[in-house]
């Protein structure tokens, strides 16, 4: 089964961020950590948005790797 | 400010007059507003690289003042609006019209703070994405002046 990890850095880690990739980038915080309140979205810190944001796109680099050496990232 | 501190949402201080005033920063719901002044500094002068007007913000020789003189009508009201939220923020208990005062007669040091708060937050922890943006524009640049020669 593929991670629903996947392809999301090709989603947040690739895409020019503006007002609307905001609704993307909520949609992809919850495939990572679960829901989240959109209240609780709106209400994150800047700099707390931006670590996860990095955290996340870490994540799915260390995926995609393990993915690659065990040919399974097809 | 250790990025844990900054994580929490713990504001930062600066001395205005010989006071100190920290400044908390501001939330996703305000995101849009600074694309929107990332677009503002870039169309002030659009034959500079984005990562060179943004760079200027840090360059002591170049007054803060200077680069919002040059913001239009629109943008300009964006930077009021974020200096105005941060303070709303900041120190809610305080009178609208006193705090809208301090913010028109302190622009510049606040602008400089509020961009430096929340903005190097997207240049050190957005996993490249701010850095990638500017590659864009760079590359966006490079294309047209290759493909649409002078003369």
């Amino acid at each position: 089964m593929i991670s629903p990890l996947h392809n999301l850095k090709d989603k947040i880690g690739k895409k020019r961020l503006d007002a609307d990739s905001l609704v993307e980038v909520h949609n992809n915080f919850m495939l990572v950590y679960g829901w989240i309140p959109v209240e609780e979205y709106a209400n994150l810190p800047i700099p707390t948005f931006f670590n996860l944001f990095r955290k996340v796109n870490e994540e799915i680099d260390r995926k995609n790797k393990m993915g690659e050496s065990f040919g399974s990232n097809k | 400010m250790a990025n844990f501190e900054k994580h929490v949402g713990k504001g930062t201080t600066i001395n205005i007059d010989g006071d100190e005033y920290t400044l908390l920063p501001l939330t996703v719901k305000e995101l849009p507003l600074f694309f929107k002044l990332i677009k503002a500094f870039k169309g002030f002068k659009p034959d500079v690289p984005i990562e060179e007007t943004l760079g200027k913000l840090d360059e002591e020789d170049v007054p803060i003042e200077e680069t919002l003189g040059k913001l239009d009508e629109e943008s300009g009201e964006v930077v009021a609006q974020l200096i105005s939220k941060t303070l709303k923020k900041s120190y809610p208990e305080t009178d609208e019209e006193l705090r809208d005062r301090f913010g028109l007669k302190y622009m510049g040091v606040l602008v400089e703070a509020i961009v430096s708060l929340n903005f190097e937050a997207m240049e050190g922890g957005s996993g490249g994405a701010i850095d990638k943006f500017m590659e864009e524009e760079k590359k966006k640049k490079y294309d047209k002046s290759v493909t649409q020669p002078k003369g």
